[in-house]
This record gives C-alpha cells, sequence and structure tokens, in this order.
C-alpha cells in the first residue's frame, strides 16, 4: 500500500501532472501528520496505515484559489479514505474544489486505530472499504462489512429527559475556548467570513460564554446538515474533548430519518438541506 | 530549611478555602471518556486551574494543565462595565468590581514565568490596565515545583527550570512526606506565616530529570528567515485555528467590543467586552478599508514565531515563550515549535 502511494506520487510529480501530493507522514517525535510533498525525491516520507486518519480534503479548499490575483489554480493530489471522498463529493458539488485541479489517490480501507491499537469507533460503524471516487486506488480492498450506523450514542443523549440533556450540553459547552478547531478542521466548513467571527457581532459577540459558545456550534451543526459525513475530523481536533460529533450526528441521523436513509456525500446533488438556491443565487452560478 | 507535612498542607489549604477564593488545578469535566483517542484532550478528564473548596479536590499529580494562568489573570472574556438606564430615564455606568485577595496554590514554575510577559505589555507603561494589576497585585503565588520535565516541555531550553522559584511568592517542592518550602517575596512572607512551617535542618532535595537541552536560533538566524518558504511550507499543514494561542502562557492578544445585551429581567444594557483574540484568526489584522497585511495563513504562523522569539524580547525585554509545551500537544497537526526552532537554528546565518 505504501509503496503503491509512494510510486504513484513520485511519477505525477515526475511528470508534472501535479504540483504537490497530500498525504501523511511521520513526524520527528513520532507523530503522524498531513504530508505534503512538492518534490520526487521526497515521497519516501509518505506513509499509511491506521494512525492516518485526518481528513485531509479540509486543505483543498484554499488550495483551489490563485495565491495569487491572475495566477493559475495547481492541480494537488491528495490522499483519500472512504470517509474522506464524501467529503470530497460535498465540495466537487457544492464548486469549492475544480474536479479537473485533484488527482483523488484513494485508499483501501482498513479501518483506523486509536493510539491503543483499538478500532476508532467511527470505524466500527463504516460499510465502505472503498472511495466512491478516486483516480487511483492504492491497496487491496477489505471484505466489505455488513454493519449499518444504528446511532446509538445519538439515542442515548436523546433518551435522557430534558433537563439532563441540557445540563450535559451545558457542560461539555462550558469548556469551549472558541478556538475555532472544529471549524477549521472541518473540510465543509469554508465560508470566508464565520458568523462567530463578524467584526459587526450582527450574531454572534465575542464573548466566551456558554449562549454564544452553543450559539457557534449550533449554527455549525445546521449548515452542516445534509454535507457532514461524520468524519470526526471535528472532534478528533477539540483541544478540551467536547464530543462535537454527537451534534452533527444527530443532524445527521435526523436527515437520514427525514430523507429516506440519506447520507452526506454519496450523491452528485448538492444536499437539498441547505444548498437550495435558486435564481440568480443558483449554485451553478456560484463559481 | 522548611518543611511542611503533607497532612498539614492539606488542612492549610482547607483553611485558607474558607477564608478567601482558592485557585488550584483540579481535574474538570466528564470522567468516561475515550481512553485510547489519538486526541489526548479527549482521553479523560483534564486538569484546570480552577477555584477549589479545599485540599481534596486538588489534583497533585499532574503534568501541566489544558489552559494556562493567563486565565485567571487576563479571563477569556471580562467585562469592562455595563451601561444602563437609571430609575430617571439616564445612562449609568457601572464599573466592574475589582479583584479580591486570593491565593492561586500550585501554578507550575513555566507558568509563573510566562505572567512576565502579561507583566510587560499590561504594567510596562502608563497607564496600567488597572483589570490586569488589580488581579495581580491580589494574588498570592504558590508554585509547585515539577518532579521532573514532562514529555514535550522545553523549559530549560529557554532558559526555565523545573524546580525555579524565580517567579512565585513561594514554591513547594515535594519531598519524602511532604514538601520543602522556599519563601520567596515578602507577599510569601505574610502567607507563609499561617502555615505553621518547620525548620529542619537538612533537607534532601530531588533533582529533576531534564529533557535535552536544544539550540535557539540567533536574532540573525530570524532576520534572514522571515521571507523564507519555510513558511510556506509548515503553514501548508497549519489550520488557521486558534489553540496554540488560547492554550499559552504567554499570548495576550484581545478584543474589545461593545455589545447590546437583553438580561435575564428584560431590561436592554451595553456592556463592554473584552475577550482573547489570536494572530492566527483570519480577521485578526484586518484594517480599516479592508487591508490585511497577514491575509495569508503562512504570514499568520510565522507571527506567532517571531512574536515569542524576536518581537517580545527586543519589545519587552523578556522571554517570549517559556517552554510549557501546551502548543506541542495540543496542535492538531503536530506543528511543533520545537520542530521550528530547531529547524531555524541549523540554517548558516546570513
Amino acid at each position: 500500500m505504501i509503496e503503491d502511494i509512494r510510486a504513484l506520487a513520485r511519477e505525477l510529480l515526475e511528470k508534472g501532472a501535479v504540483k504537490c501530493v497530500i498525504g501523511y507522514e511521520v513526524g520527528p517525535t513520532g507523530r503522524v501528520r498531513p504530508a505534503f510533498v512538492y518534490e520526487p525525491g521526497e515521497v519516501e516520507r509518505l506513509i499509511f496505515d491506521g494512525r492516518c486518519d485526518q481528513n485531509l480534503v479540509t486543505y483543498l479548499t484554499r488550495r483551489n484559489k490563485p495565491r495569487k490575483k491572475g495566477e493559475e489554480v495547481p492541480t494537488t493530489a491528495v490522499v483519500v479514505k472512504p470517509c474522506d471522498a464524501r467529503s470530497l463529493r460535498v465540495l466537487l458539488n457544492e464548486h469549492q474544489v475544480q474536479r479537473d485541479k485533484v488527482y483523488i489517490i484513494g485508499v483501501a480501507c482498513h479501518g483506523m486505530q486509536n493510539a491503543d491499537g483499538t478500532p476508532e469507533l467511527r470505524c466500527t460503524r463504516c460499510d465502505q472499504r472503498v472511495p466512491l471516487l478516486y483516480d487511483a486506488l492504492c491497496g487491496e480492498p477489505p471484505e466489505v462489512l455488513a454493519v449499518r450506523d444504528a446511532y446509538e450514542d445519538v439515542q442515548q443523549i436523546e433518551a435522557l429527559p430534558l433537563e439532563e440533556r441540557l445540563a450535559y450540553w451545558l457542560g461539555e459547552l462550558d469548556r469551549c475556548i472558541r478556538c475555532y478547531a472544529c471549524r477549521q478542521a472541518c473540510p465543509t466548513c469554508f465560508c470566508s467570513v464565520c458568523e462567530a467571527e463578524r467584526d459587526d457581532s450582527l450574531w454572534v459577540g465575542i464573548a466566551d460564554r456558554i449562549p454564544e459558545k452553543a450559539f457557534f456550534h449550533i449554527i455549525r451543526a445546521f449548515h452542516q446538515a445534509g454535507r457532514c459525513t461524520e468524519c470526526n475530523a471535528c472532534e478528533a481536533v477539540c483541544p478540551m474533548g467536547i464530543p462535537l460529533s454527537l451534534i452533527n450526528r444527530k443532524i445527521a441521523k435526523d436527515v437520514a430519518q427525514m430523507m429516506g436513509g440519506y447520507r452526506a456525500g454519496e450523491s452528485e446533488e448538492p444536499t437539498p438541506l441547505v444548498t437550495m438556491l435558486t435564481g440568480e443565487e443558483a449554485i451553478d452560478e456560484i463559481h | 530549611m522548611k518543611f511542611i507535612e503533607t497532612r498539614a498542607l492539606h488542612e492549610w489549604l482547607d483553611r485558607l478555602a474558607q477564608e478567601m477564593p482558592l485557585i488550584a488545578p483540579t481535574a474538570v469535566g466528564p470522567q468516561e471518556k475515550a481512553p485510547g483517542s489519538r486526541n489526548p484532550a479527549a482521553q479523560g478528564q483534564q486538569v484546570f486551574y480552577r477555584e477549589v473548596e479545599g485540599a481534596a479536590q486538588i489534583a497533585w499529580d499532574f503534568t501541566r494543565t489544558a489552559l494556562s494562568a493567563r486565565e485567571h489573570f487576563m479571563p477569556k472574556t471580562e467585562t469592562l462595565f455595563t451601561i444602563e438606564t437609571g430609575p430617571d430615564g439616564k445612562a449609568v455606568l457601572h464599573e466592574t468590581k475589582l479583584a479580591q485577595p486570593r491565593v492561586f496554590f500550585g501554578i507550575r514554575p513555566c507558568d509563573a514565568r510566562g505572567l512576565r510577559v502579561l507583566d510587560a505589555v499590561m504594567l510596562g507603561q502608563e497607564p496600567a490596565d488597572v483589570y490586569y494589576a488589580q488581579r495581580r497585585q491580589n494574588t498570592t503565588l504558590v508554585g509547585l515545583a515539577c518532579p521532573q520535565m514532562w514529555e514535550d516541555c522545553f523549559c530549560n531550553s529557554v532558559g526555565g527550570a523545573p524546580d525555579a522559584a524565580d517567579d512565585v511568592d513561594i514554591l513547594l517542592i515535594q519531598v519524602e512526606g511532604g514538601f520543602a518550602v522556599q519563601v520567596v517575596t515578602a507577599k510569601g512572607e505574610r502567607l507563609a506565616a499561617g502555615m505553621g512551617l518547620q525548620e529542619v535542618e537538612r533537607l534532601e532535595l530531588p533533582q529533576p530529570k531534564l529533557n535535552e537541552q536544544f539550540a535557539l536560533p540567533t536574532q540573525q538566524q530570524w532576520l534572514a528567515s522571515f521571507n523564507d518558504v519555510y513558511w510556506q511550507r509548515v503553514g501548508d499543514r497549519c489550520l488557521s485555528c486558534r489553540i496554540c494561542s488560547y492554550v499559552c502562557p504567554t499570548c495576550r492578544c484581545f478584543d474589545v467590543r461593545d455589545e447590546t445585551v437583553v438580561t435575564p429581567q428584560g431590561e436592554r444594557i451595553v456592556r463592554r467586552v473584552r475577550a482573547w483574540d489570536s494572530c492566527q484568526g483570519v480577521n485578526y489584522r484586518v484594517q480599516a478599508g479592508g487591508a490585511n497585511p497577514r491575509a495569508n495563513l503562512e504570514q499568520r504562523l510565522r507571527n506567532r514565531f517571531y512574536c515569542k522569539y524576536y518581537y517580545v524580547p527586543i519589545d519587552y525585554a523578556a522571554d517570549g515563550c517559556v517552554g510549557c509545551g501546551r502548543c506541542v500537544i495540543a496542535c492538531p497537526v503536530n506543528i511543533d515549535i520545537r520542530e521550528v526552532l530547531q529547524d531555524l537554528a541549523r540554517r548558516e546565518p546570513a
């Protein structure tokens, strides 16, 4: 698998088909992190294993803009797991990434692991082993598991009485420091000005109090309806350990119930929930 | 050498908490979490400096707290004043009540050292920031030495030490059966008077295990590297979040805004709010008219390192980084300040 990725990366860089390959590497202290490879001679840095759980699709929106006015958008290759591919599908549907500017190195996924070697919870619920879109596929796909997400974690919270549910969330959100890492790590959170960071405090003030924090997280979740692919990037980066995926998974569960099993990033159409724009705002015109 | 038995220390802390606010390291958050998570913050309870009711709530064997001591001197959010409508229809201004005397127990030497930078900015020039000054004056710092340097700590590379007493009023060093006590300042002496300290002839002080020291870049190396493509390469993986600035003991940028709020009684009031801000935020440097000299992510990231190691030492004659290692651990994409420093230090001087 690693050798396939390296060989492909070397070929793409040597041919000049892409300017940069985004994959994973091991940093000097042994932590796995995103890697950006520009030279064919550096492809040996690339790795892939159960520690590579970051969603690299996040980096594509910013690379889809020219660094300077008039400059051409460079083509980027990116290593994409099946879950990441669904995020990429959403971005393509919403015209945030140009298909011909991205080379998708799909990887057959055996699931990601926690630091202690146990499978990541989200991977135990996942039935996708091959990305739904790719330009090249690396690795042998393992047998498809017949699991379907039952949203047990969401159901547990839903079963709590209202007061307990409220107390739970107020306790969790109290620790939020408004660092916006959840938003920044999220591939489908790409507004150039966030509602929580407006200079005029139109929607949310600057205070680090529960009402402001709750408002930010709820607004973010609503804007993810039908778009969040439950990749867990938000929760994985939270420095306060807040279970942010639960909020987005609640919305995803409701969306699936309302819309006959709809799952974000599986169709080539933008989600009808928050991107139903018509007339001069039709999404095909936004580019 | 002064000494206090563990039990006597606990009893003193219990009494103290009855008399005045006592801030100390304490575990916060739900216990049942994901112990195996790749996100250290999600593994279990995190330790914060928080107000406690007594010794039983104190986390004694912690490494470093999730947030630095800064939040108790420059809170994440504070209301500077409010303006309300008085009974006669005229505007009435209410100033925020100023801080009461309190004890900050268990502060790590690096966190105390970080206050030097905040002091330089908030108190170094007239007019001093009255809110910060009051909190600082009214707080007695009782430091708790680290028995060793923890993973990712680098205080010894930036001029600190795990058992440094330089920036606290009293320093406690754990020894067998209790703590060795160094009373450092007059403020510390006043507090120590009530501690019931014993005088002992000899006390074997442990030698904390240190991490490997590394050399910092020179000023010339910093100057020569400003326009280097290196920052683009580190910036490639930066997410432009604010974790590094918000966990940092020496970051001190803030924003001030007047906001209209509706009180629970339905009354509209104006409050002037001061809250943490970060140079990593997209709009941090936006100027009137919309110009943004740090529009690119790598310019913002570069600023973080130059601020700590070039601007602060020159502008305030203080060390901008105390080597607490929080940003190293908390960065979700492993941007490691130690790696950046060593990369730059390896360069040929221009």
